[in-house]
């Protein structure tokens, strides 16, 4: 039998596997495995990494790492952000710090070991790669530079200054890219093997193809390419109902593709395989549906359906974005069940490891 | 073609192209060349706008022309308001909106309370990660017509259901709508909503629709 590492890496190359992987990408439902609030959480790296493992050997998936929020690069600019209990960090809406769009001019790069949490990331990250070992492929998740724009200028500005002050928008692009560029590489270097990068804009919910691309297309492209020299897996993400997936594939250099949508055109997945099956595809459970309104039994058999549709070669098995926080746990684990009875493999019972150092 | 349809004709024009300076220039000008201003809102700029949101529904502009275009006829309805009569400025109804205790995303809030405005309501923005109580007690004080509440998280969203239930049991005479990501008609039935919107147009007409009801079951 694969290791998760080679099941995940036999997936992202379109080799053949003994089951399909699984994915559960989730946003905060692991730490219930620690009972930490998210505000421990993302600033621990350590607590961050334990709680991912936990969550991994709860659900038996195929992938670990240690991700904390969408914010830690506009904080190390120095945005604010309020911390929740329940819920990730957000930007302070009455403190933006680009207050204007000359503001995207003035970002200038920073030292991200100077801040606190991109070291707890990064310190966490280092952690889950070695107690990961050989077993399992170290993931994190980065996010195209619009978001963190947008972190840091107000998203409603931020659209608005697309339409009117685009040169300007471009300039805070490209600055946010040098230094989404040296993120990804840093936590490379720590450990992490592939990068699951939201193309959070590029949907017909936010802004038309044509703007997406030509503000941002040639960021992006700097950024696929800085991750793939550097070595790591590259899955690209959009969970909007319309991503634009014919651009995303013009902008290239990735292994994956994550949605849990069709696009426009497409009548079905089998088609949609069809056409952009030269990558490895993860998804296309809708999370909301996923974890908060299916049975186990409905999980497993629609799961079993994904497979057949996009499977088995080339193909991680998933939620098309966060598994919900408040998301039934029996129904992550079903999808890894299904896996294993569409290989015909025996499903046994789950462990907990201490090995990894949960106890400790 | 009359002095008003050309200046009416310019208004739209600019509003599509997203040009601000012109659609105030026409806006100042027809005020000062005496267009009755609630003529000019009507017949000028709540029509052009009403196109933008077409446009937007059709998929052929997008959010960032759409909270543009917005911005832009809101400040051309300030130009106009100190012209206004305060019968002319009766609003077309009122609506509590809010994102529910819990949930801090907003954009898809602002989107809708923009384009309520735009159409002539007034809606009261009760912001983001708002207690359930707050909407209530918001509605009894100003008597709105509507209670329009959002959840982007499946872990906000059955709170939904419970803002529903509350208003039911207290009585309120308003309808309650809800939205967002997650949401679906089907959900929004099951909780028992008076509404559903997938997006902010479908929200207009919807609050048109409902406001009508209430102020008919009110005055019956």
């Amino acid at each position: 039998m694969m290791t998760s590492r080679e099941r995940m890496e036999a997936a992202f190359q379109c080799k053949e596997v003994d089951r399909v992987p699984v994915f559960c990408e989730q946003g905060g439902i692991n730490r219930r495995a620690l009972g930490i609030t998210y505000q421990e959480m993302v600033t621990n790296g350590e607590l961050c990494a334990l709680t991912d493992l936990a969550w991994h050997d709860l659900i038996g998936d195929d992938g670990v790492g240690v991700y904390f929020d969408t914010c830690v690069l506009a904080e190390a600019w120095g945005q604010p952000l309020i911390y929740l209990k329940e819920e990730p960090p957000f930007p302070d809406p009455e403190k933006y710090i680009l207050k204007s769009p000359d503001d995207y001019h003035k970002l200038e790069p920073i030292d991200l070991m100077e801040a606190p949490r991109f070291r707890e990331q990064l310190k966490g990250t280092e952690m889950i790669a070695e107690l990961a070992g050989d077993e399992i492929l170290p993931r994190t998740l980065s996010i195209e530079p619009f978001v963190t724009l947008g972190e840091m200028r107000g998203m409603q500005q931020l659209l608005m200054d697309c339409v009117r002050y685009p040169d300007d928008v471009r300039a805070g692009l490209e600055a946010v890219t040098d230094m989404e560029i040296e993120f990804c590489r840093k936590l490379i270097d720590g450990g992490v093997r592939w990068i699951m990068l939201c193309h959070d804009y590029g949907n017909a919910s936010l802004m038309s193809e044509k703007m997406w691309l030509d503000l941002e297309g040639d960021c992006l492209k700097r950024l696929h390419r800085a991750i793939r020299e550097k070595g790591a897996y590259l899955l690209v993400h959009d969970c909007d109902p319309n991503p634009y997936v014919d651009a995303a594939f013009a902008l290239g250099d990735f292994d994956a593709y994550c949605l849990w949508s069709l696009p426009k055109g497409t009548a079905d997945w089998y088609e949609f395989k069809r056409k952009y099956g030269s990558v490895c595809l993860n998804g296309h459970w809708e999370p909301t549906p996923l974890g908060t309104q299916r049975t186990y039994d409905q999980v497993v058999a629609e799961s079993k359906q994904m497979i057949d549709e996009l499977g088995p070669t080339g193909f991680i098995l998933g939620p098309g974005c966060e598994f919900p926080q408040n998301g039934s746990i029996v129904n992550a684990v079903a999808m890894v069940d299904a896996s294993k009875e569409a290989a015909g493999m025996k499903i046994e019972p789950r462990r907990l490891s201490s090995a990894r150092g949960l106890t400790s | 073609m009359s002095d008003s349809t050309e200046i009416y004709s310019q208004l739209r024009t600019a509003l599509l192209d997203l040009d601000e300076a012109t659609v105030l220039d026409v806006t100042q000008k027809a005020l000062d060349g005496g267009t009755p201003p609630p003529e000019l809102i009507e017949e000028g700029l709540t029509p052009a706008i009403t196109e933008v949101g077409e446009q937007f529904e059709r998929g052929e502009f997008f959010l960032p022309e759409l909270l543009v275009s917005a911005d832009i006829f809101t400040k051309a309805i300030e130009l106009v308001k100190p012209y206004l009569t305060r019968e002319q400025s009766t609003s077309r109804g009122l609506v509590v909106l809010g994102t529910v205790k819990g949930d801090i995303h907003e954009i898809g809030k602002n989107v809708v309370k923009l384009m309520l405005e735009v159409a002539g309501f007034e809606v009261i923005d009760l912001g983001i990660d708002v207690p359930l109580q707050t909407f209530i007690d918001k509605q009894r004080e100003t008597q709105a017509e509507i209670i329009a509440a959002s959840a982007l998280l499946s872990s906000t969203m059955p709170l939904l259901k419970d803002l529903v239930e509350l208003a039911r049991q207290a009585g309120i005479p308003a309808a309650v709508i809800v939205g967002g990501a997650p949401v679906r008609e089907k959900l929004a039935t099951e909780y028992g909503a008076d509404g559903y919107s997938p997006d902010a147009v479908g929200a207009v007409r919807l609050v048109e629709d409902l406001v009508a009801k209430v102020r008919a079951q009110r005055s019956a």
